[in-house]
């Protein structure tokens, strides 16, 4: 067990190697930089855009040359600062990790705790009045748009009032709340985007669950454990459910991985201050410590998310051994 | 074990939304926080009306500032944030105002030398800064010093380059010290708008910043991650408190020097709240929730639903046209690649764009109204030359006009000698070569993108084809200023503040950066432009006013007969308020609603 986690740690580092410096590439080689924005500005002066140039050495075109000014610090522990709000790129991250990390969480635990019960639901009752149910709301979920589901969510806040209108908390009494009401208060504003960023996975989850404990059931030792006499409660959760739930584990292990990818379009929707926002935004302005920032972390995410997955696996499924 | 499940998260969600919390209510009468120190000896006697005091003001930002320190900030939502809320030029400029004008801030009184080379500006006395220590002539001396040092990448410096020396170093005018209160600029040429550059000069505290800026680390100081106390400013409002991503709280400065007409002590509000929301529908949700107390853009596609909102306690003023412009432009890019030595431009089409005849055909088969009416919904009106009539001191009427007319278009363009020889639709010139042009135009913004169809068009109708390629911003950027491997652009300009000559120099003279159909010439290619380099300058030097204007008008009409940009329209804006405000004065240009902030109240 040891040898194997050390083995697939040791193995991420080249991966995040080439990542960044893939990334890096990308970032030196398309178009233009962060100064692009003010150079559209007409009294912006050729002397500053240069200046400001020198000081990042965007002038460079050669790729190894860059990502050595980026690997060299990184190296050390040091991610550099922003380039356009010269802050710590640590910490702009730190201060919304803690929101992404509280909203996706929601999501992941919304989708589970739904897609679970639905697809044993959906597969036990097969084509019967439930599963139609169940499938309907799946279909919903795959095929609304995050954007369109975002606005329409929006909408109904502002109408009806019962929910407010994005936002992590009530921004202007926040100061006057004790810690119970601003836990409320928190957890008031998480229901909406959890309910947008949750259906998507809860509606791929629960087909798959559905179609795991449709074939699972059809297995001759169900047949057997049936004629035994077993009654059906006994045989779904006792025999079934393990067995079907194989392939779950490891999209569940992988669905961490995304845990930090961010949820861009619901953060930007519902003003929720998330990493997603930051980085894109990082991406889009050309802000180049910010992304290679962020791209790090979301491929340690990814191997840590694949880690988890396969121990998962190893620790469910008796017939497996990690090596 | 199920049912239990679904109970408890019916049960928790109609805890969850049982617990509402209440909204801000009438102002109090009394400052929170109160006022410190003394009024000062030459306070700033405000002549509106008198307001009470206490509430707090909501307002939403498109996105976190990049940082608080007012030398180094350049993007648009710092300069929203820290501008007239936390920060004060030396002379302040009224908005608001009729007409927009400048208007004694720090400085009570300034003269200027008959030939406009010597500027003398008195400080306003007893001023303190927001950390309680007193404001005088070294703190302007010390923010000239931190411009003027080349280690310390700003932006506001450059409008005051007068030139550069033999080995490249600026040359800055002259600024010294007469005394505590006095200052006097010298300057090397003589310029009769130098306020329009006054109004880019921040005074900071020499008390708090000089042995930083001495060891080199001015860059590292009132960064996003600093202390809110360390923002000492001498605007009406102070730092109080900034979470990323979510919202700034600004708060009274207790050592704000105006007063009003019945001698109280400004700002009115308690606090003022900035909104980060980067989504438009999310801001006008929130404000029809009641959550945000002004909308300070409406776009065009939401003045129809904002309007609808009216009522007695949401009011809406449509504000007019804006300073932006929206226009096309056609490469006249004479110069060769110094690495190919192959022109930029196929010389073809170089004939062809450079000849005025072929612009004012293109600006005569353009259907402005049409465009005003589909892709800005209505609100916007038709442009001609590059200044628009929201600046009401410089705008001229008299420019050439060129109301859609698809007759005369075809008529200026089978002067030139274009002809559809094989009856494709599409004109050819005497070589032979079709009239198929690519225009650039960036993806992000759609209006941009509708204007690039709509165009494309109407210049069907004349026989001109349009391929439109949407890019991203940086790749604008390098087409335009690096590669001029484009035909035509369809973009626009952002107006500075204040509008007028000065903000205008990069994008009107040859030698500019933003002259977009020909920039960084070392010499004017053509007559016009060198008409108008010379306007320009003379411009700078002239000390009559009415003279002044007179040259800059006739920059409009040569602008609008030669057309080195074609514009298109100018678009119309209004806000959106609540009515339980009083003091507002509404202006076209940013921060729109806020500017006058200290003299805003919340009735009772």
């Amino acid at each position: 067990m040891r040898t194997f986690l050390i083995r697939r740690l040791l193995a991420a580092i080249p991966l995040i190697i080439f990542v960044t410096f893939f990334t890096k590439a990308m970032l030196v080689l398309s178009p233009g930089n962060f100064l692009d924005e003010l150079r559209l500005r007409p009294n912006i002066s050729r002397d500053y855009l240069e200046r400001m140039e020198q000081k990042y050495h965007l002038d460079s075109k050669n790729v190894f040359e860059r990502y050595w000014y980026w690997l060299k610090p990184a190296m050390g522990g040091d991610l550099g600062d922003s380039f356009i709000t010269a802050a710590p790129v640590t910490t702009l991250i730190g201060q919304r990790l803690l929101n992404t990390l509280m909203l996706t969480g929601a999501a992941l635990v919304f989708s589970w705790a739904l897609a679970i019960p639905l697809g044993v639901l959906a597969g036990v009752y097969r084509n019967r009045w439930v599963d139609k149910l169940c499938s309907f709301i799946s279909f919903f979920g795959l095929s609304i748009p995050g954007v369109f589901f975002s606005l329409l969510l929006i909408l109904f806040a502002a109408k009806t009032g019962w929910f407010p209108v994005g936002g992590i908390h009530d921004q202007i009494n926040w100061d006057y709340m004790n810690g119970w009401q601003r836990l409320m208060d928190t957890l008031w504003h998480l229901v909406l985007p959890t309910i947008v960023l949750g259906t998507l996975g809860m509606a791929q989850y629960m087909r798959q669950m559905r179609s795991e404990m449709i074939e699972t059931l059809s297995q001759d030792y169900i047949r057997t454990a049936r004629a035994k006499g077993l009654s059906q409660r006994r045989i779904i959760f006792r025999h079934a459910l393990g067995n079907a739930i194989n392939p779950l584990v490891t999209l569940f292990g992988l669905s961490l991985a995304y845990l930090l990818a961010g949820a861009l379009v619901t953060e930007y929707i519902f003003a929720w201050p998330g990493l997603g926002t930051l980085v894109y935004e990082a991406l889009r302005d050309k802000d180049e410590p910010l992304v290679m920032a962020a791209v790090t972390m979301l491929v340690c995410m990814l191997v840590i998310g694949n880690l988890i997955a396969d121990l998962l696996l190893a620790i469910i499924d008796p017939r497996i051994r990690l090596e | 074990m199920r049912k239990f499940f679904i109970v408890a998260v019916i049960v928790s969600l109609m805890t969850i939304a049982a617990c509402k919390p209440g909204g801000g209510g009438a102002p109090s009468g009394t400052p929170n926080p109160p006022f410190a120190g003394e009024v000062p000896q030459d306070a700033y006697i405000f002549q509106g009306e008198p307001g009470v005091y206490g509430g707090q003001l909501v307002l939403d930002l498109k996105n976190d500032p990049a940082t608080f320190n007012i030398i180094t900030a350049n993007d648009e939502n710092s300069a929203y944030l820290l501008y007239y809320h936390v920060f004060r030029w030396l002379i302040d400029f009224r908005n608001g105002g009729d007409p927009p004008d400048f208007d004694p801030g720090l400085c009570t009184k300034w003269e200027t030398s008959p030939d406009v080379k010597q500027w003398t500006f008195h400080l306003r006395r007893g001023v303190r800064w927001s950390d309680g220590e007193p404001f005088d002539a070294d703190d302007v001396m010390f923010a000239w010093d931190v411009m003027r040092d080349p280690t310390i990448v700003n932006s506001l410096c450059d409008v005051f380059k007068e030139g550069a020396e033999a080995d490249g170093k600026p040359i800055y005018p002259l600024l010294e010290k007469l005394d505590d209160y006095t200052v006097r600029f010298t300057l090397h040429r003589p310029n009769a708008m130098f306020l329009d550059q006054i109004v880019n000069f921040f005074p900071i505290p020499k008390h708090k910043w000089e042995s930083a800026w001495r060891a080199g680390r001015f860059n590292e100081v009132m960064k996003l991650t600093a202390n809110p106390e360390d923002i000492v400013s001498l605007g009406p409002f102070r730092l109080k408190e900034y979470v990323a991503g979510q919202r700034i709280v600004l708060e009274r400065n207790p050592y704000f020097w105006k007063v009003d007409k019945k001698g109280q002590r400004l700002p009115y509000l308690d606090r003022l709240i900035f909104i980060i929301a980067k989504d438009f529908n999310t801001i006008q949700a929130k404000f029809e929730a009641g959550e945000i107390d002004m909308v300070a853009r409406v776009r065009a596609e939401d003045y129809a639903q904002i309007k609808k909102l009216e009522s007695a306690e949401i009011g809406t003023q449509d504000l007019g046209v804006v300073t932006d412009t929206q226009w096309i432009i056609f490469n006249q890019n004479t110069s060769d690649n110094p690495q190919t030595h192959k022109p930029y431009l196929a010389p073809w089409k170089q004939r062809l764009f450079r000849d005025v005849r072929f612009r004012q055909a293109v600006s005569y088969a353009i259907d402005r109204e049409g465009l005003a009416n589909t892709v800005y919904t209505g609100r916007a009106e038709p442009l001609y030359s590059f200044v628009t009539p929201a600046d009401k001191y410089w705008y001229t009427d008299d420019v050439m006009k060129y109301p859609y007319d698809l007759a005369r278009a075809r008529q200026l363009l089978a002067d030139i000698g274009l002809k559809d020889t094989d009856g494709d639709g599409i004109l050819e010139d005497a070589e032979g070569h079709k009239l198929e042009f690519n225009v650039y135009t960036n993806s992000t913004n759609s209006q941009r993108v509708r204007t690039a169809a709509f165009l494309t068009r109407n210049l069907q109708d004349v026989g001109i084809q349009l391929n439109t390629q949407t890019v991203t911003l940086s790749a604008i950027n390098d087409l335009m200023t690096k590669f001029y491997s484009f035909d035509a652009m369809v973009l626009g300009w952002q107006g500075g503040v204040p509008p007028g000559p000065t903000n205008s120099k990069n994008t009107l003279l040859s030698s500019g950066m933003s002259h977009a159909c020909f920039p960084n010439q070392t010499k004017p290619s053509t007559d016009w432009e060198a008409r108008i380099d010379q306007l320009i300058h003379e411009i700078d030097a002239e000390p009559e006013a009415a003279v002044r204007k007179q040259k800059y008008a006739e920059v409009q009409r040569l602008y609008s007969e030669q057309l080195p940009e074609i514009n298109l329209v100018v678009q119309k804006e209004s806000v959106a308020f609540k009515k339980k405000f009083g003091n507002l004065l509404p202006s076209i240009l940013a921060p729109r609603v806020s500017w006058n902030a200290e003299e805003i109240y919340m009735k009772r």
